[in-house]
């Protein structure tokens, strides 16, 4: 998760090449620079021992002052060396390194209604699909342009009217979307759910429904030929949203691994999955949108961690990464960093433990900054402080706006961390695996009546009683649409 | 698009194999190499070789022998021992399976060169006294040992990319091997559908270029036993060192290894669907 919730009523979300940070302005004067005795310190060579003042004014507003040679624009508008004495809600600051090859925005908060915020990013890329922006026919600039069926956009808090080149720190509102660009992305504020009025679910949907959908649609998967074909999995028709963590659960042979194969691709079925109305296989195939962790180990055991995460990155990432090194470097540290593996990287993967092999795995598929990313059995052989760390590392690529999906035997150990559920079940009159939930976490301990994932499983692989075969009855009864029990 | 250029899937995937062959102590294939052409020269007739005719015609058949042994075992697991990789990488990374293909012989060629050198050095030095009275190029030599083991090398790696497993790639090079034996023309006339197999084998097209090479046809036959005047016959002609023809031969060992490798692009093709 890149934000974090405050309670105080002012603050500065700090956006550099390879950090989010939020700085609370609880104080007369705040010195931000990158000496250690800088109240607020941000480990960069270029910004100096003072790079600025911020604090709160004798007025009780708050203030910001340069205190270097560095450029500094307000929405946009360069100011020189003069100050801001009072910073209105929203505010966004840039400050510019002389040469242009360094900044750090301060995006300002002061509106105590939605002081909780939580922060997403996109990539330019992803946030062309939501915001009127385009790439110029040389594809080195991006353009936003005001439109005419939409409601109004604001560019640098004004209204746009023609077509303007969007560049670092440049921020817009549109619609639900409030956020600033950097270089590679577009980082946007996401409403937080407030402590009463709105579920976790219902908020979640509000976030996601924006941003993408994937629209699975599983007719039939069929295996075998003339006597030997049968039907191993089929009439699975659900939708999920940007912003979900979803787990696969089911039992022995019901057909999760064929579900995920299927989705992805891996295994043909029939019927469609698309992701925003675009078939996935076209996703996958043209723009490395999807990761994959599968079952089994994909990386080759002969080569060092390091060396596995550099080739996967430059196998997966776009050109404009690939020809910065600086932005390359700091996405694999960055990588092996969420992933507890900074120390391992000059180990050879073959000398790791299962755990560590599990996540040199994950993280040879996160560094593509997937869309839509699928981890089949990605804690085997991992224990549960390590577990912990590459549950909280999948929730936080889900807050970003990705889709997680994931298919574990120990669920109950990351239980907080999944939005939805879909639960595969064996049919057993019709002897293939069915949908027999999908929903939310909450109305799934509901609906098979146990407050526990690992229990669920039990009860669907309880052969005595056929119990699988009765749930997938008992949902199907409930026709409760693609969205599942919400 | 986000694919990956050519060249650079090439350098990424060329660079891992060649890490691999460090960190995974692969070069100690050249141990192997070693060892066989230790063992191979031990048996070989040090007084007749390259001065009897049946004598060194028998020898660089052995010799061909060993490297189309050795290139085969070179590859033959490269492949299929990461097929469920390579299956991954192709359908999730849009890895181009040429470039993939291409950056295995890369690594091959090293591989071979390397073992080509330590075959004909072995070889000079065994046979010193007899080469040294010979008439034929070291360096001649040198290419095609080369080119025998890296054609051996890319069927291998054929034989990698058809199986899905490598217990099914060993299953399966024992039978690469017997045809390359028994279709080489070295052992039995060969006639009909035989005849014409046998222009498909590196064995045949292998003997012919080091027998050329060594210009097999100055060393005297000292006795011919009457079931081999025909063959004899057939290889003055077949061994005749006039023109290019030793360019030839070579150029024909590299159709075989162009050919092995657009064949190992496309069986690799099917591993999209592979199954768990």
């Amino acid at each position: 998760m890149l934000g974090i919730r405050h309670n105080r009523t002012a603050f500065f979300y700090c956006i550099t090449d390879d950090q989010f940070s939020t700085i609370m302005v609880d104080q007369k004067k705040l010195t931000i620079g990158n000496s250690k005795g800088s109240d607020i310190c941000l480990e960069k060579e270029w910004i100096g021992n003072e790079l600025a003042v911020v604090g709160r004014s004798g007025s009780g507003g708050f203030y910001f002052r340069s205190g270097s040679d560095k450029l500094i624009y307000l929405n946009g508008q360069y100011l020189g060396n003069k100050s801001i004495p009072e910073l209105k809600d929203r505010d966004c600051i840039s400050i510019i390194s002389q040469d242009s090859r360094n900044w750090v925005i301060l995006w300002f908060r002061s509106d105590t209604n939605e002081a909780g915020t939580k922060w997403a990013r996109l990539s330019c890329s992803e946030a062309a699909g939501m915001l009127p922006i385009h790439m110029d026919q040389d594809n080195k600039y991006w353009y936003i342009c005001p439109q005419d069926d939409a409601g109004e956009t604001l560019l640098n808090k004004q209204v746009l009217t023609d077509t303007v080149l969007i560049n670092v720190g440049t921020t817009i509102s549109s619609g639900a979307f409030r956020g600033v660009f950097t270089p590679d992305y577009f980082y946007y504020e996401v409403p937080m759910i407030p402590d009463t009025t709105e579920s976790p679910e219902e908020a979640g949907q509000n976030i996601s429904t924006g941003n993408g959908t994937l629209s699975i649609d599983i007719k039939e998967r069929i295996v075998g030929l003339f006597y030997n074909r049968r039907v191993i999995l089929r009439d699975i028709h659900i939708d999920i949203h940007s912003g979900e963590m979803v787990l696969i659960l089911g039992g022995s042979g019901a057909g999760k691994s064929t579900f995920m194969n299927a989705v992805i691709g891996y295994e043909k079925a029939t019927g469609s999955i698309t992701y925003n109305n675009r078939p996935l296989d076209e996703l996958r195939k043209s723009e490395n949108a999807i990761g994959f962790v599968p079952q089994d180990n994909v990386v080759r055991e002969g080569d060092k961690v390091g060396n596995a995460i550099r080739n996967a990155a430059q196998m997966k990432l776009p050109e404009s990464i690939l020809a910065n090194p600086d932005e390359f470097n700091r996405r694999i540290q960055h990588t092996l960093d969420i992933m507890g593996l900074k120390e391992k990287e000059k180990s050879l993967i073959s000398k790791l433990s299962g755990g560590e092999k599990k996540r040199v795995n994950v993280a040879a598929e996160y560094i593509g900054d997937p869309l839509l990313f699928f981890l089949d059995e990605p804690d085997t052989g991992v224990d549960p402080a390590q577990d912990e760390i590459m549950m909280r590392s999948l929730r936080s690529i889900a807050d970003e706006g990705k889709i997680v999906m994931m298919i574990t035997h120990t669920p109950d150990r990351g239980i907080d961390y999944y939005d939805k559920v879909i639960v595969i079940a064996k049919n057993k009159e019709r002897q293939c695996g069915e949908l027999a939930f999908y929903g939310t976490k909450e109305k799934a301990w509901d609906f098979f009546g146990i407050q526990s994932f690992e229990e669920i499983i039990k009860a669907l692989n309880d052969e005595s009683e056929d119990r699988s075969s009765a749930y997938v009855r008992k949902y199907q009864s409930l026709n409760p649409g693609r969205e599942g029990l919400q | 698009m986000n694919m990956t250029p050519w060249l650079r899937q090439f350098k990424i995937y060329a660079g891992k194999i060649f890490r691999q062959c460090i960190f995974e102590y692969k070069w100690t294939v050249l141990i192997s190499t070693f060892v066989i052409d230790v063992l191979l020269l031990m048996v070989l007739n040090r007084d007749k070789m390259f001065i009897d005719y049946m004598d060194t015609r028998t020898g660089l058949f052995a010799i061909a022998c060993a490297c189309i042994w050795i290139g085969l075992f070179n590859s033959v697991q490269s492949v299929c021992s990461e097929r469920g990789t390579v299956k991954h990488e192709h359908m999730m990374s849009g890895l181009s399976l040429s470039a993939y293909i291409c950056s295995h012989l890369i690594y091959e060629l090293f591989i071979c060169a390397l073992e080509a050198l330590i075959t004909e050095l072995l070889m000079l030095l065994y046979f010193k006294e007899a080469v040294q009275n010979s008439i034929f190029s070291p360096f001649d030599l040198y290419v095609s040992l080369l080119l025998l083991t890296f054609a051996s090398d890319a069927c291998g790696i054929l034989i990698s990319s058809i199986s899905k497993t490598p217990e099914m790639a060993m299953t399966i090079m024992p039978f690469v091997l017997i045809v390359q034996l028994i279709m080489s023309g070295f052992i039995f006339e060969l006639k009909g559908i035989a005849k014409v197999i046998s222009f498909l084998t590196i064995s045949k097209w292998g003997m012919r270029t080091l027998c050329v090479c060594c210009k097999i046809n100055q060393y005297p036959p000292e006795e011919i036993r009457s079931y081999e005047y025909a063959i004899y016959h057939q290889n003055i002609a077949e061994y005749n060192t006039g023109g290019a023809r030793i360019v030839l031969l070579w150029f024909v060992l590299l159709i075989l290894l162009a050919a092995f490798s657009g064949l190992s692009v496309l069986a690799l093709r099917l591993v999209d669907k592979d199954k768990r």
